[in-house]
């Protein structure tokens, strides 16, 4: 164990390295962001909430809300449906401004914060506009 | 415990490639068991077409009632420069509509007679064959769809086109679009657009804006297809004129001179 200090020494800046994001964000007071960023979703869920159900149940929409976005575009845009049949038999019209950014209360707090927080970038709103024309 | 490394391992794998393949999709199937369907109003059409009948269009005055319903429905900015016009459907002189009707000797009002043009929604689109990324492709109904998702700007379909019917966005056009319609999108810059016979609205189980805005009954629209449709009867029974059938693309707005 001749090469005890290298090692180690390795070990440690490889934990540094790892924890950097942790670290960085409680350093640079960016924690106080993400809990804002909490309230406001809450703040969304109640909205939609008060609103009925969403159009499929919460942990579904969590993991995969891009692929059901996605299937919407290719249906409404090529395949020329406009009704989503959801798993539980609700029928909804397939719009994003309309069905979904209406209910969960503008795609400020429901969409751009999120997406800001993990740094992809939405251009959505670049060509589809909200009710009462507040796009970002 | 009588297990050997080789089944630890295996075992340890396996288990892996489940968290990892199927366990979320397991959490969250409810897509799976969900469908589509077309909406209840959706107009049906084989083969929609258009009538321009100019003898009733009362284009050569100041009736641009069909060009400001299809701006604003699809919010089509103003751009203000001839080059970087955004055309859906506008006012074209009859000798460039028309180049082999007209005749040195006909008299230059009826030369420069303003006519109504739009995509032709051929049979045989060009626009299609060119295009790369089938962001742009034709319908069952007939109807050459654009897809903004897909476009890449590559503008090939402009250059196939032979009726000027696609433009190019050089420029964000949303600050110069007056007033935004919410329920249709605009589009951004480097994409490309052009008429879409209104197929939003025939989901709606509405006609296209300019064929409900033309307060002298010039525009007709149907399914050609359809042998009982006013469309069909009007195209069957009278001569009238495409543009340029010479090309082969087989265009679906007919005119009445």
């Amino acid at each position: 164990m001749n090469d005890r200090k290298v090692i180690i020494g390795g070990l440690v800046i490889f934990f540094i390295l790892v924890t950097f994001p942790t670290w960085f964000t409680v350093a640079t007071g960016n924690v106080r962001k993400g809990q804002r960023l909490n309230e406001t979703l809450t703040e969304a869920k109640k909205a939609a909430r008060a609103k009925g159900e969403c159009v499929e149940p919460a942990s579904t929409m969590r993991l995969r809300h891009m692929e059901l976005l996605n299937d919407w575009r290719d249906q409404v845009v090529r395949e020329k449906k406009r009704i989503y049949v959801s798993s539980s038999g609700r029928r909804y019209r397939m719009s994003l401004s309309g069905t979904c950014v209406d209910c969960h209360g503008g795609s400020k707090k429901f969409c751009t914060q999120c997406h800001d927080a993990v740094g992809s970038t939405l251009f959505c709103w670049d060509c589809h506009s909200e009710k009462g024309g507040s796009t970002p | 415990m009588n297990t050997t490394r080789r089944c630890f391992l295996k075992n340890a794998a396996g288990l892996t490639l489940l968290g990892v393949t199927g366990g979320s999709r397991l959490l969250a199937a409810a897509l799976e068991r969900s469908s589509y369907e077309a909406s209840p109003k959706q107009l049906q059409g084989k083969r929609w077409a258009m009538l321009v009948d100019m003898r009733k269009c009362t284009a050569e005055g100041d009736c641009k009632l069909c060009l400001e319903a299809c701006h604003g429905v699809h919010n089509v900015p103003e751009m203000g420069s001839p080059k970087e016009e955004i055309k859906w459907i506008w006012k074209e002189p009859c000798e460039h509509v028309f180049p082999e009707m007209v005749s040195p000797s006909m008299t230059e009002a009826l030369r420069k007679r303003p006519t109504i043009v739009l995509c032709n929604h051929c049979d045989n689109p060009s626009c299609v064959r060119v295009c790369p990324t089938q962001a742009t492709w034709k319908r069952p109904d007939g109807i050459v769809m654009m897809d903004m998702h897909r476009c890449i700007g590559c503008r090939y379909c402009i250059v196939a086109c032979p009726y000027g019917s696609r433009s190019f966005n050089f420029r964000d056009p949303r600050p110069h679009i007056k007033k935004i319609n919410e329920s249709y999108p605009t589009r951004m810059r480097g994409v490309v657009e052009k008429c879409n016979f209104c197929e939003e609205r025939l989901a709606d189980g509405l006609l296209p804006a300019c064929v409900e805005a033309c307060k002298a009954k010039a525009l007709q629209f149907g399914d050609l297809a359809d042998r009982s449709s006013q469309v069909f009867s009007l195209v069957s029974a009278t001569y009238q004129l495409r543009r340029r059938t010479n090309l082969g693309t087989e265009p679906q707005v007919y005119y009445l001179l």
